[in-house]
Order: C-alpha cells, then sequence, then structure tokens
C-alpha cells in the first residue's frame, strides 16, 4: 500500500499523520474552498479516486457516486487522485433589497441569474470578495420568486458585516444548496404528525421557511414554533408569525421564550429546552423536530426532545457552526 | 441459527432499541455525565455499532478502537460501577423487547467481555 498521499494535476502530495486533505491542500497553497471544517457546510466538496467513504456522510448520493468528498473530513490511508478541486458550480445573484427586521438581523432577498432549485430550510454558501464563505440559510419558500437570509451581524464578522452594507443592485455568488434539515411530506400519515421547529436568533430563518413549505405541502397536524432569545427585543418576526397562526386557525402554535427581559404576554422567561420538553410531552403524537441555530443550543434541543422520547431519526439538526479562524502559517 | 441481530429484525429494528437503550443511559445520572456535550448523532452512531456487536450482527469492534475512545472518560473517573449501569440498561432494553433470559445472558456476557477494553486496563 502506498504512503497517504493527494495526487492533483500529477503532483504528489505527502499528507503528514493525521492531516486531512484539506490541510494537506491548503498547506501547499492550492487554493480551496472551506468554511466550517467540521463536515456541515460542504463548501470544500472535491472529486477524486478513491473516494474516502467516511468523507462522504451526508452528500447526495449523485454525488457521492461520482466521487465527490468532503476534504475537510478526508484522512485517506492510501492514495487519492484528485480530479477537481473546484467545489459546487457558482450561482450568480443580484440583491432586490437589504432591511432591518430585528435588532441587529438584515432580512436580504435576492434573485438567482441562473436556475436555482432548492428546499426552504436548506443553505447556501455565500462567497466574500475575499473568497471566504459562509453559510446562510434560506427562508423563503419557493413559490416566492426570490431568494431570503436572515443575517445576524457578528461584531468584528467579516462576511455578515458585509453582507449587512449591500446595497440593492449588487452582485453576490451563492453557491448550494446544501443540507437536509427540510420539510418532507414523507410515508402516508406524516402530514398528520406534529412538527416541532425550535431554534434561537437567526435559527428562525430556516424555521420560518420549512413552517410554510410544510403548509403549502398540505401539513394537517399541530405545528409548534419555539423561538428563544437571550432577552426579548431580540425575537423577530413576531408580527408575521401571530398572523400566520391567525391565518391557521389553531394549526400553528408559537412558544416564545426570552431569557431576559418582561415575562409578559406571550413571552415567557423559560428555558427553551425546557418548553421543548413540555411541548413534547403535551403531544397525542409522535413529532417530527427541526432545530436550528446556535450549536450549543441546537445540542441541548436535541438531547431535550429526545429524553422526551422523540425518536433519533425523527430529529434534524441544523447547528450554525461558526467559521473556525485560520491559524497563523509562518 | 440465525443470530439474535436477526432475530430482532436486523438493523431497521435496531434504530430503535438504540434509542430506548441511549435514552436509559442519558437518564441515569450515575452515567449521564459522561455524555454531557457530545456530539449527539455521533454517539448514537457509536451506540448502534455497539448494540449490533452484542447481538452478534455485523459491526467492527476492535478493543484498540475501545481503549482509543474511552481513554479520557476513565481519566475522568470512569469505573466498574459505571460500566454495571450501562449492562443494567443494556440488559432492561432488551427485555423491553421480549428477548428470553437466557439470550440476554449471552449478550450481557458478551458485552462483559469489552469492560477490560472500556477500562483500560
Ligand atoms: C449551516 C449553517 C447555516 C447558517 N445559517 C445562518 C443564517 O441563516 N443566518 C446567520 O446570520 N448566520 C448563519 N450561519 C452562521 C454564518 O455562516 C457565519 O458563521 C456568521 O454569519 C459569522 O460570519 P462572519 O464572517 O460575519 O464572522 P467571522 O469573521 O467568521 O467571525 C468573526 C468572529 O466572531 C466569532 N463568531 C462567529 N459567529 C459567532 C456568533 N454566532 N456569536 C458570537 N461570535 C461569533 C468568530 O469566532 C470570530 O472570532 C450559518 C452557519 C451554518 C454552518
Ligand atoms: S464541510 Fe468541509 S469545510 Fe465545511
Amino acid at each position: 500500500m502506498t504512503a497517504p498521499t493527494v495526487t492533483i494535476d500529477g503532483e504528489n502530495l505527502p499528507l503528514l499523520p493525521g492531516e486531512s486533505v484539506l490541510d494537506c491542500l491548503l498547506r501547499h497553497e492550492r487554493p480551496v474552498d472551506h468554511s466550517c471544517r467540521a463536515g456541515h457546510c460542504q463548501a470544500c466538496l472535491v472529486q477524486g479516486t478513491p473516494a474516502p467513504p467516511d468523507a462522504q456522510a451526508g452528500l447526495k448520493p449523485s454525488l457521492a457516486e461520482q466521487g465527490f468528498f468532503l476534504a475537510c473530513q478526508a484522512y485517506p490511508k492510501e492514495r487519492v487522485t484528485l480530479s477537481s478541486v473546484a467545489g459546487a458550480a457558482p450561482i450568480r445573484c443580484v440583491l432586490q433589497s437589504s432591511e432591518s427586521i430585528g435588532e441587529g438581523i438584515a432580512r436580504l432577498r435576492f434573485v438567482a441569474r441562473d436556475s436555482f432549485a432548492y428546499r426552504p430550510g436548506q443553505f447556501v454558501n455565500v462567497r466574500h470578495p475575499d473568497g471566504a464563505l459562509r453559510s446562510y440559510s434560506l427562508a423563503s419558500v419557493t413559490a416566492e420568486d426570490f431568494l431570503e437570509i436572515h443575517v445576524r451581524r457578528i461584531p468584528g464578522g467579516l462576511v455578515s458585516n458585509w453582507l449587512c452594507t449591500l446595497q440593492p443592485g449588487a452582485e453576490l455568488e451563492v453557491r448550494g444548496p446544501n443540507g437536509t434539515c427540510y420539510y418532507l411530506p414523507g410515508d402516508d400519515g406524516d402530514v398528520d404528525r406534529p412538527l416541532i421547529l425550535a431554534g434561537t436568533g437567526t435559527g428562525l430563518s430556516p424555521l420560518w421557511g420549512i413552517l410554510r413549505d410544510a403548509l403549502a405541502q398540505g401539513h394537517r397536524g399541530p405545528i409548534h414554533l419555539l423561538q428563544g432569545a437571550l432577552r426579548a427585543d431580540r425575537l423577530y418576526l413576531i408580527d408575521e408569525l401571530g398572523e400566520l397562526c391567525r391565518a391557521t386557525e389553531g394549526q400553528l402554535r408559537l412558544h416564545l421564550c426570552a431569557l431576559e427581559g418582561s415575562d409578559v404576554g406571550p413571552i415567557t422567561n423559560q428555558p427553551l429546552d425546557a418548553c421543548a420538553h413540555e411541548v413534547t410531552k403535551s403531544l397525542a403524537a409522535a413529532p417530527r423536530a427541526f432545530l436550528c441555530g446556535d450549536p450549543a443550543i441546537v445540542s441541548k434541543l436535541q438531547r431535550a426532545l429526545f429524553i422526551a422520547g422523540v425518536a433519533s431519526v425523527d430529529i434534524l439538526a441544523d447547528p450554525f457552526l461558526p467559521t473556525p479562524t485560520p491559524v497563523a502559517t509562518a | 441459527m440465525s443470530s439474535l441481530f436477526e432475530r430482532l429484525g436486523g438493523a431497521p429494528a435496531m434504530q430503535a432499541a438504540v434509542d430506548d437503550f441511549y435514552r436509559r443511559i442519558l437518564t441515569d445520572d450515575r452515567v449521564a455525565k459522561f455524555f454531557e456535550g457530545v456530539d449527539m448523532d455521533a454517539q448514537i452512531a457509536k451506540q448502534r455499532s455497539f448494540l449490533t456487536f452484542v447481538t452478534g450482527g455485523p459491526a467492527e469492534y476492535s478493543g484498540q478502537d475501545l481503549r482509543q475512545a474511552h481513554k479520557h472518560l476513565v481519566d475522568g473517573g470512569l469505573a466498574d460501577e459505571h460500566v454495571d449501569a450501562v449492562v443494567e440498561h443494556l440488559t432492561a432494553t432488551l427485555e423491553s423487547l421480549g428477548v428470553g433470559q437466557a439470550e440476554v445472558q449471552e449478550v450481557a456476557a458478551l458485552a462483559e467481555s469489552t469492560r477490560k477494553d472500556v477500562l483500560n486496563r
């Protein structure tokens, strides 16, 4: 067996012990897209043979069959010959509008110049002019003729701040869509099962997409939407959610949780995971759950729902992992 | 004779068994602390290979891997009493699935055989 090596354009790059294909390529100054380094965002998609099977987890079968794999998750034990490190095809978009819809949160709507098929709740990887990529979840539904993302401004954050300064008419490039956190009508009877949609901050963005998509696809069971925030004034889309509650005549139920601030009206001081547990216990049938946003909270919610009896396969989680800051190279 | 794994319904049935087993672990204060902050999906995948292994299904399970995976837990205080608790939950899960006593004992014995590696002895 040959020593672990990455072969690209006829050049052999030996892998250091414990080094991923991504790190090896970057060490040799081969530019490759990447972001989360955790096997989640799929920005680091490369094509080669033999594709390390562990690095194909979560990929669309059609991509896996063509030998695509995630470079950040690939620790080959032999030689891997890469045929492409170009990643997914870029989609050119034009910004249509940008509007503040909450404390530090901007709603961006844009239109793809190329054809773009997605499921609400999936995410795209947005490219900064410097080449950096960050993931943003799609809040729009396919009946709308724009794509919508909700961007929280992170102090000192490269891409979120840049996105929030863009003016209508600006060009941007995205890749994707990626992710498996979306609504499928599923088998017989699944449309009657309860849904639990829970998240904090801009975790509401994919949930807003999934919620409206489920309704459009004829979901009949009760839907519980749980939105959490540190402070009550950080909750957003409250009016739109309230309107949808009325329009669905009780099918949609809202649970708003804020740790600080007013314990008034519909907003409680209950921690989100405790609320999720309580809602689950109150249900007459086994729910399906969608959890999005801050990774630590998503993980807490996942655990709370599982302990409350939700089957692990019925919990879809979409943690918004931050991009690790690159280690300075000498 | 077919393996218990096959008689339980193979891989599809394993999912429900794994959920039951892992839920018992997470709600047991004696052992839950060792699972704080771990990735639940990854953990469930590991429990699935463990259950597949102890019921005689197709799972690759090497003593070396087990040692490696539990090393930091042993450093953090993982001991015999915790392995006892896990075996107890395994037994309870199988009993809840209607597995007979003789077979439960067999599975427990197989789980027991991993104790040395799990505790890095
Ligand atoms: C699948 C997925 C979906 C996502 N969807 C969305 C979405 O819909 N809306 C959205 O706003 N974001 C979303 N994110 C997060 C987004 O991709 C970026 O990580 C985020 O916008 C910060 O990028 P940045 O370039 O502005 O900051 P960076 O330049 O990457 O980071 C700057 C500094 O801020 C820190 N930091 C990063 N994130 C946070 C945070 N949340 N809180 C505190 N400090 C932080 C970093 O560690 C770093 O030190 C998603 C992430 C993933 C993986
Ligand atoms: S999946 Fe590899 S960098 Fe995100």
